[in-house]
Order: C-alpha cells, then sequence, then structure tokens
C-alpha cells in the first residue's frame, strides 16, 4: 500500500514536469526572441524598398519594352517599357515599369505600377502599389490596396483609399473623402476640390504661458492662445481657433485642433486626433507627426509637416 | 497566546497572497483582453533632440566592442548623439578598448573612474556631470541596441509628463541552458504583461536602470542618484513619482541582454536586486503613503512594487508558521486555515499567478513550446526565495549597522568561461 501510494504520489508529482522534460532533453523552441536589430523607422520604407528591388530591372542598357520575371515570383511577370499607358477598364496582370512615365486610364485595375518621371492614374483605378521618382496623380475614387510613393509630389483626388501607407518627398495634397492609414508628406495638406490652405486670421495674443501646460481633466485652450511649451491633457483636449503652440500637443483622450491652430511639435492623441479647417502640425523646417491612435480626421486645408498616421480609420473630411 | 499570534500571522500572509495573486490575474487580464496604450514611437521627428547615451563598464572588456558598435551603427543623427562610456575602476583590458574608440570615433567620449567609489550609482553621478545633453539614455555593457532603438526611446521625452523612459529587456542568450530559458520566460512576464499593464492602468511603469533613460536636468535636480543605492532604478522610478513625474514604457523598444549562465551569478544578482529593492522600499515607503501627487491605484501599485522583494521570506515564515502550529497540535492537517494558505499560495506563487502571466506573454510573443517549462518555475520561484531572503536580510544588516552595501556586478558568461578555463580574456 505505501509502496502504491508512493508511486500515485511520484507520478502526479512529476506529470507536470514531463512536457517540460522532453523540451529540455530535445529542445524546439529555445531559441530567443526575434529582435529586429537592423529596424529603423523610414516612413518611406515601401518605396524605398520597391526602388531597391527592381534598380537592376530599370538599367538603361537593357533592350525595351520586354516582359521578364519579376523578382523571381512564379505568379507574376513585369512588363519594362520607356513608356506605359493602360487604357480604360483594362486590366493588367503584369508589374509595370516604365523608364519615363506611366498612364493608367479610369477604371483599370492593376498589380503594381511605377513610372520613373510620373505615374498617374484616373478615376477609379484599382492598384496594389503605385509609385514613381517623380510626381504620383490619382484620381477620384481610385483604390489602392497597399502603398503609394513618389520622390515628389502626391496628389490625390477625393473619395480614394490609399491602403496601408502613402509618403512623398514634397507635398503631398489629398481630396476630400480619401480613407488612410498613414501618409507621409512635406507637408500632407487636406483638401477639398477648389480650395487651398485657410487662414483664419485669428491674433495669437489673446494669452500666453511661457512652458507646459499640463491638465488633468478635459481641457480646452482658448482660441488664439499662444503657448510656448507643451500641452497634455489626461482627457479630452481641444486646442482653440487659431491658438499657437510652439512644443507638442498630447491628450490621453480626444483632441481636437481648432481652425488654423498651429501646433510646430507633434500631435498625439490616445483617443482620435481630429485636424479643423487650416489647422497645422509641424512646420517646414521639421517634419513631425500627427497621430491618431483610434482615429485621425483631417478637415479642408489641414496640413501636417511630416507623418500623418492612425491605427484606426483616417479621413480626409 | 503563541498559537494565536501564529494563526494571526498566517492569516495575514494568506491575505498578502491574495492580494499579489489578484494583481497577477487583473495585469493579465488587462493585457489580454483590454485596449493598448500605445507609446510615442509611431513619431516621425525631423528635428530629434541631443542625446547622451552613457554606458557603465566595469571590466567589461569582453563586450565592451559590441555595445559601442551597436550604438555606431545607430541611425540616429551623429551630430545630436553622444556616447559616454564610464570606465569604473577596470583592471582588464576595457580602459585600452575605449581609448582606441575615443581616437577613433569622434562622438565617443570615455569617462575614465580611477580612483573614488566604484559602482553604477556612482557612475550614472559622474554621467550627470559630464553629459552634454538633458536625454540620457543609459544601457549596461552587455546590452546591443538596435539601430532604430535610439529614436524609439528618445521619443517618449515628447509628452512634458515624462521624466524617465523604458524600454523591453530579451535574453539573447535563451538557447545556454535550463536557467537561462527560465529566466527568458520571467522576463517575457515582466515586460511583456507586467510593465505593459502598467503602463496601460496608467499606475507605475518601472524604470529599470538600462534600455531606457531620463531627464538630466530633472534628475539633477531630484539630487543624482543615491550611491548607497544598488537599486538606483527603483529608487528613481519611485522618486520621480513622488515629484509628479511619470515613467512610460515602451514595449517595442527591445534590446538584447545576457541573462546569467550559472545558479552562482543568478543568486548574486537577485540578493543584489533584493538588498537593494529594500533599501528603496525602506527610503520611499512612507513618502508613497503621503504623496499628495499619486492617485490611490498608483499608491498601491507603488507598495506592492516597493514590497515585492520581501513576499518570498514573507511566504517562507508563513509556511514555517504552519508547520509550528502543525507540531504544536494546533493545525489539523486539513483545517480551514492551512488548506486556504496552501491554496493562495499556489495560486499566487505556483501555477495560476505569475505562471499564467508569463504564459500569456509567450502566447503574446508568439511562442509556443517553450510553455512547457512553466511548470518547472516552481522550482526556481524556490531558488529566488532564497536568494531574495538573502538581499532582505543583507538589507536588515545595512540599516541596522549603518553600512554601505558593496556593488557586486553579475559575471558575464565570458568572465565565468575565464574562470573555468583559468585563461585570461583576449577580445579579438
Amino acid at each position: 500500500m505505501f509502496l502504491l501510494s508512493m508511486a500515485i504520489f511520484i507520478t502526479l508529482f512529476a506529470l507536470p514536469l514531463v512536457a517540460g522534460f522532453l523540451e529540455i532533453v530535445h529542445p524546439n523552441d529555445d531559441g530567443r526572441l526575434a529582435v529586429d536589430n537592423d529596424y529603423m523607422r523610414d516612413p518611406r520604407f515601401f518605396g524605398n524598398s520597391f526602388r531597391a528591388k527592381i534598380a537592376s530591372l530599370l538599367a538603361t542598357d537593357q533592350s525595351v519594352p520586354r516582359t521578364q520575371s519579376f523578382l523571381g515570383r512564379t505568379d507574376e511577370r513585369a512588363h519594362v517599357a520607356r513608356c506605359i499607358d493602360v487604357t480604360a477598364d483594362a486590366n493588367v496582370a503584369e508589374v509595370l515599369l516604365a523608364l519615363d512615365r506611366i498612364d493608367i486610364a479610369d477604371g483599370a485595375t492593376v498589380i503594381d505600377a511605377f513610372g520613373k518621371v510620373a505615374a498617374t492614374a484616373g478615376r477609379n483605378v484599382r492598384l496594389r502599389t503605385i509609385s514613381s521618382d517623380g510626381y504620383v496623380e490619382l484620381g477620384d475614387g481610385t483604390e489602392v490596396e497597399r502603398w503609394v510613393d513618389a520622390d515628389d509630389r502626391l496628389d490625390v483626388g477625393r473619395g480614394c483609399n490609399l491602403g496601408v501607407s502613402a509618403s512623398a518627398g514634397a507635398q503631398a495634397r489629398i481630396g476630400s473623402g480619401t480613407s488612410f492609414t498613414r501618409i507621409f508628406g512635406n507637408p500632407v495638406v487636406a483638401i477639398r476640390q477648389g480650395s487651398d490652405a485657410i487662414s483664419e486670421g485669428i491674433s495669437p495674443d489673446f494669452s500666453a504661458f511661457d512652458g507646459n501646460v499640463i491638465f488633468e481633466d478635459d481641457a480646452e485652450i482658448e482660441a488664439g492662445a499662444a503657448i510656448a511649451g507643451s500641452v497634455k491633457a489626461h482627457r479630452r483636449l481641444t486646442i482653440g481657433k487659431g491658438a499657437t503652440v510652439a512644443g507638442n500637443v498630447i491628450g490621453r483622450g480626444d483632441v481636437i485642433v481648432g481652425a488654423a491652430a498651429r501646433i510646430d511639435g507633434h500631435a498625439f492623441a490616445e483617443g482620435s486626433l481630429q485636424l479643423d479647417r487650416g489647422a497645422r502640425v509641424g512646420t517646414p523646417r521639421a517634419a513631425k507627426t500627427a497621430y491618431g491612435t483610434t482615429a485621425l480626421t483631417l478637415h479642408d486645408g489641414a496640413m501636417v509637416y511630416g507623418w500623418a498616421i492612425t491605427d484606426g480609420a483616417g479621413r480626409i473630411a | 497566546m503563541v498559537v494565536a499570534f501564529l494563526d494571526i500571522w498566517v492569516a495575514i500572509v494568506v491575505t498578502i497572497m491574495v492580494i499579489y495573486a489578484a494583481r497577477h490575474w487583473y495585469f493579465t487580464l488587462n493585457r489580454m483582453l483590454m485596449r493598448q496604450r500605445p507609446f510615442y514611437q509611431d513619431l516621425y521627428d525631423g528635428d530629434l533632440p541631443a542625446l547622451s547615451v552613457v554606458v557603465p563598464m566595469h571590466n567589461e572588456g569582453s563586450v565592451a566592442r559590441a555595445v559601442l558598435d551597436a550604438l555606431l551603427a545607430s541611425d540616429y543623427p551623429h551630430d545630436r548623439l553622444e556616447i559616454i562610456p564610464i570606465d569604473d575602476h577596470s583592471h582588464d583590458d576595457t580602459t585600452a578598448i575605449l581609448i582606441q574608440y575615443r581616437e577613433r570615433e569622434t562622438i565617443v567620449a570615455p569617462v575614465f573612474v580611477v580612483a573614488g567609489d566604484r559602482g553604477k550609482p556612482n557612475a550614472m553621478n559622474i554621467a550627470l556631470r559630464v553629459a552634454s545633453h538633458d536625454i540620457v539614455l543609459v544601457f549596461d555593457a552587455d546590452y546591443t541596441p538596435g539601430r532604430g532603438l535610439l529614436r524609439e526611446l528618445a521619443m517618449g521625452f515628447v509628452d512634458p509628463e515624462v521624466g524617465a523612459v523604458m524600454g523591453r529587456v530579451v535574453p539573447r542568450n535563451t538557447a545556454t541552458n535550463l536557467l537561462t530559458r527560465l529566466l527568458s520566460l520571467e522576463r517575457s512576464g515582466g515586460y511583456q504583461v507586467d510593465q505593459q499593464a502598467r503602463y496601460n492602468l496608467d499606475l507605475m511603469p518601472q524604470y529599470g536602470g538600462t534600455v531606457g533613460g531620463f531627464r538630466r536636468s530633472l534628475v539633477s535636480r531630484l539630487g543624482g542618484f543615491d550611491v548607497d543605492m544598488l537599486a538606483e532604478d527603483t529608487d528613481l522610478t519611485l522618486r520621480l513619482f513622488l515629484e509628479g513625474w511619470k515613467v512610460v514604457y515602451a514595449n517595442r523598444a527591445e534590446c538584447y541582454e545576457e541573462v546569467p549562465e550559472t545558479w552562482d551569478a543568478r543568486f548574486t544578482q537577485l540578493r543584489r536586486w533584493s538588498r537593494g529593492h529594500n533599501r528603496a522600499l525602506y527610503n520611499n515607503l512612507l513618502a508613497v503613503l503621503q504623496s499628495k501627487h499619486l492617485r490611490f491605484a498608483q499608491k498601491v501599485d507603488g507598495i506592492l512594487l516597493l514590497a515585492v522583494y520581501i513576499i518570498p521570506p514573507i511566504l517562507l515564515s508563513g509556511l514555517a508558521a504552519n508547520a509550528l502550529l502543525f507540531f504544536m497540535g494546533a493545525l489539523p492537517i486539513w483545517s480551514p486555515l492551512a488548506l486556504t494558505f496552501f491554496v493562495i499560495s499556489y495560486n499566487a506563487f505556483g501555477n495560476f499567478g505569475p505562471v499564467y502571466e508569463i504564459g500569456a506573454a509567450e502566447l503574446l510573443d508568439d511562442s509556443n513550446e517553450r510553455i512547457h517549462l512553466l511548470p518547472y518555475l516552481f522550482y526556481l520561484f524556490l531558488f529566488n526565495s532564497w536568494s531574495v531572503t538573502s538581499g532582505v536580510l543583507d538589507t536588515v544588516g545595512d540599516l541596522i549597522k549603518d553600512r554601505s552595501p558593496f556593488w557586486e556586478k553579475t559575471k558575464r558568461a565570458a568572465e565565468i568561461d575565464i574562470e573555468t578555463s583559468g585563461g585570461p580574456n583576449v577580445p579579438a
């Protein structure tokens, strides 16, 4: 009886250790957690990475036009030509690489499009990616599944979808009704057809603060106020019309930046972030970020010098 | 009378265990089910702040090159960066290595400490004096920061309330042996769940003294680092919160470190942490209770954080009290008190507390097979209890005798190899 009891005890005691013992003897999962030590934040990562991959395909010593395998993929081929025109409503199954420019007419469907000088897409075009060493123009209603990148300016019409990333080396003008996750530009400007950046003409001298301003609750910076430091609120934060903040704006809740308000630093909201008409984040001298965790809305003429990002829904109102 | 006292003590221990078990559950559920608070690493800044990166070194010849090369490979603009290795009384080839780097790299400005106090707090006080910039990041010498890490950590300081930033520590030598594998599990639970949950809940994420940084002007204003403090990081965390500042945690700012590979080295490390942490408890407990800057939840978290290194001896004392009661005939083996004690202990430090937390962390880290090792953590806990209790006794001795503790560096694997082989270490 004693021996039986001991056997049962030892068995029950050892049972939880058996699987671990096997893992110790024959390790299947003993590697260190993966940390990418080469990772660096690059707002134009997709475009830069793509350019590096296609550089050899665009070498000028090769004859064009030609069609060849694309980056070792078995299911996709690349068509390389000097200029490429995609006709309306065409459905192109090849990656299109133009040594000069690529123009895609209304309603076409394309996988990847690259134009060294320019890349343009008409209305209601569907793309996986589109990029250029020059400028990129997207017509109304164009849908990008993954990303857009332009070395120069990026012009986006109304009601587009910009996928996971849109970036430009120069100005990115984004039409109303467009949805996005992240846009980088110098600056990013929300545009309603026929309008441009807006100045509300409010004098920034109603009140002034020398340093940082921190609120424990809901807070509102009055219209026209000038703050030399940063502003943080632990709940909802509203920056009044025409107010100026030399530092950063940080909100633990939703943040609204009023019309024509200027924030020289970052605007960061743990809730949603809204930039009203003509509001500005960042300066021409220093790119900054407008970050709304749950949503980011840019109204007409709102401008971000740098990066406009959200983990939720991005929208040009 | 004795029986009554022991009964009361066991009841107190059970209460403490319940509180810690609830804490583990709360943090894990928050991490698994609730909305996660973002850090500032997604901010892109075309005008990054100037940084001073400090690397305290005492006989770090085996790792000095790796950490300096990693820092020099950073994408942080070099015109906004200075690297200050502090050679703290080294008697290996650390000094020669630092001289080489100083001559080769203009942004490396080593400081050679050859007299006076030794230890990290003293090295950090020197850094406060010599650093040129207000934001100071700190790495231990066995760390290898990735190319984008400095930028990610620096972004935390865009928040005007932030006094210190802490990144995530990831063991590099996980595969070495059972100890390193178990320590890897511990680290995952501590950072992936514990620190992130504290950050989510706006409690007290801890500045860990490495893979992190602070505002130099602020720390100087607070009086710098206490040279008698072995846990200068915990002490700084408390002092920042007590002054109304915040510590923020960057879960994605990950950096490899080397965890102890021998039980001796682990014992020494944990004993030092316990000794320092308990000194921080002694120094700050009253201030936490009386603070006007801390919310009630932060006070509770602060007290539980400060007390974490006295829990093992308290639990052991509860076990001893139970044994005494049993042998005095005052505790039938099936008494409700004894059962509650063992069940709660099991929940707090056995399978249901930290093990759930660590299992959740491994799930979040997308690790699979290593969770089979979770039951072995119970034995690591027994070992930890021994070293932590030694640290508690050290603290008591320090306070009674008013003595200053001696900083005993955790031995690197390379140093242990040298001792084993009896040969010198000559880095390439």
